[in-house]
């Protein structure tokens, strides 16, 4: 008897702009919108998560539970997050006591030095130097169909706006594609290309920093499992679905669980 | 044949005939010079030339590539013999079978600049955190067969019994001994507690870049679809860089098993 994880890809509905190409959402507290996220929890549920793990840091393990008890208690409201707005809701449904952060972003890496040369990890930087461009994440790497528009704004963040409303549990389905998440990593891969002769910008920013958070991400997980009956849910940023899930089939302890076994289109209205 | 629109690469895991002993366990084998030896040699060649290579990759670091170039210049002109490891070997015997004037080298080995020079080494030593913290079960069950310890700690495992290098060379690229090497690295990255990971940090800041880096220089060398290469590698790498090449599909991966098959060598 092995522990079971479902991994919940998702888009950032709080709209940080953390990446360089981002998904536009409208807003989540909107009732229509509120509806389709309890529709979304509601069919999550029948995962029966004995854990929900989030994309933060464990450092921030307190604050996350001050503020659940606070929901609990009638005393917090929602933002907008996906932590908030799924991880909450759903844990309060199955009674849980706690969350989890199982996210790896520590304010200091020991292992970089102090006089750290950025541009040893910078593929972009590099591969707009030295005519490799081909190499770093385009629009057609998000295989998006034809109905958004992109906007680039003047800090060179581009966001895609969807022209048609998408309902929030076709949103998942789409983030959570096989196809999708493999081919996501295939583009961390191709980035690791960027570099020339003794330079590696790409292979160091995918080795050092990409790929030991999401190692970090399995481990913490691993950390937070105590028995065969746990079923832990970790909802966290579609990038990291791919190579988070490889890790946990890879390592032989684990029954990986697709969330797409759960999510429905339903009508809303 | 059917037409490929990918350059072609396969992987051939490899025990280090020479007994480096680089390793905290290492295999022993006896003088792969020994006449016998090189008769199943020869063989293994002759059977890893039916993939047909356009290029032969190594286990050396790219800086070496001139050094390497001048002992393989040196072999083709017949002026020296083979050392007793894989790269001279399979490497060099086969590269010359098939008339290449050079061979490759694609691994990273050296002190990486991302990682400080004056890094804590218990940030990456996690055979001695599992140690001191009841962990040793993630190091993995001891290796077992009949075993010795040379004075300098490390550890050799003695072959028990005759075992012809083809035959080897099929046991060491099983697709589950592959699936084992994985796990072992993976088992290994959990060792650690609260904010410290020793050993998610050695895998994800040495072993995963190292081969990961390995799997760019592949690409570097790679100039067209027709491009057949093959690289020659201790068998450790097997699981994270076919699972890298793999997943990213640059390439047609093939196995070695496909052209491997034991014969008599009498």
């Amino acid at each position: 008897m092995k522990p079971t994880i479902m991994i919940l890809g998702s888009g950032h509905l709080a709209n940080p702009g953390m990446d360089g190409i981002n998904y536009k959402m409208d807003d989540v507290l909107a009732p229509k919108r509120q509806r389709e996220i309890e529709q979304l929890v509601t069919q999550l549920k029948t995962f029966q998560p004995t854990k929900i793990a989030l994309e933060q840091d464990p450092s921030r393990n307190a604050e996350i539970n001050a503020n659940y008890q606070g929901y609990l208690a009638d005393t917090y409201e929602l933002k907008r997050g996906e932590g908030d707005q799924i991880g909450f809701r759903l844990a309060k449904q199955m009674g849980h006591s706690k969350l989890y952060g199982v996210d790896y972003w520590p304010e200091h890496d020991p292992f970089f030095p102090d006089d750290f040369d950025s541009d040893l990890i910078d593929p972009d930087k590099f591969a707009k130097e030295h005519n490799q461009e081909h190499f770093l994440p385009s629009i057609e790497d998000l295989h998006v169909d034809s109905d958004v528009e992109f906007h680039e704004e003047e800090d060179g963040r581009v966001w895609i706006e969807p022209v048609k409303y998408e309902p929030i549990i076709d949103m998942y389905i789409r983030h959570n594609d096989p196809e999708g998440t493999r081919a996501d990593h295939q583009v961390y891969l191709r980035i690791s290309r960027v570099g020339i002769g003794d330079h590696y910008p790409g292979a160091n920013w995918v080795a050092h920093s990409w790929y030991a958070r999401n190692l970090k991400i399995f481990v913490n997980l691993t950390r937070i499992t105590e028995s065969a009956d746990d079923r832990i849910l970790l909802i966290i940023g579609a990038g990291h679905v791919f190579l988070v899930q490889q890790f946990l089939e890879d390592s032989g302890d684990y029954i990986v669980e697709s969330s797409l076994k759960y999510l429905k289109t339903e009508d809303v209205n | 044949m059917k037409h490929q629109t990918k350059p072609t690469l396969m992987i051939l895991g490899s025990e280090h005939l020479a007994n480096w002993g680089a390793d905290r366990i290492n295999y022993r084998i006896d003088d792969v010079r020994a006449p016998k030896r090189q008769v199943e040699l020869q063989a293994l060649a002759d059977q890893l030339a039916q993939f047909k290579p356009t290029k032969i990759a190594v286990e050396v670091d790219e800086r070496w590539e001139t050094k390497l170039q001048e002992e393989y210049n040196g072999y083709l002109k017949g002026n020296s013999q083979l050392e007793p490891h894989e790269i001279h070997q399979i490497g060099f015997r086969l590269a010359k079978d098939m008339g290449h004037p050079q061979v490759y080298c694609v691994d990273y080995f050296r002190d990486d600049p991302i990682v400080r020079e004056d890094l804590d080494h218990d940030l990456i030593d996690w055979g001695t955190f599992a140690e001191a913290n009841d962990q040793e079960h993630l190091l993995g069950p001891p290796p077992t067969g009949k075993m010795t310890q040379d004075e300098d700690g490390r550890i050799w495992i003695e072959p028990e019994k005759y075992e012809p290098i083809i035959d080897m060379y099929i046991r060491m690229n099983q697709d589950e001994k592959i699936r084992k090497n994985l796990r072992d690295y993976l088992r290994i990255a959990r060792i650690g507690l609260q904010d410290q990971y020793p050993g998610a940090n050695w895998v994800a800041h040495s072993w995963y870049p190292r081969n990961l880096k390995t799997f760019v220089n592949l690409t570097r060398i790679t100039e067209s679809e027709d491009e057949r290469i093959l690289l020659i590698i201790g068998a450790g790498h097997l699981g994270f860089l076919k699972q890298i090449a793999g997943d990213s599909e640059f390439y047609h991966i093939e196995s070695p098993l496909d052209y491997l098959s034991s014969e008599e060598t009498q």
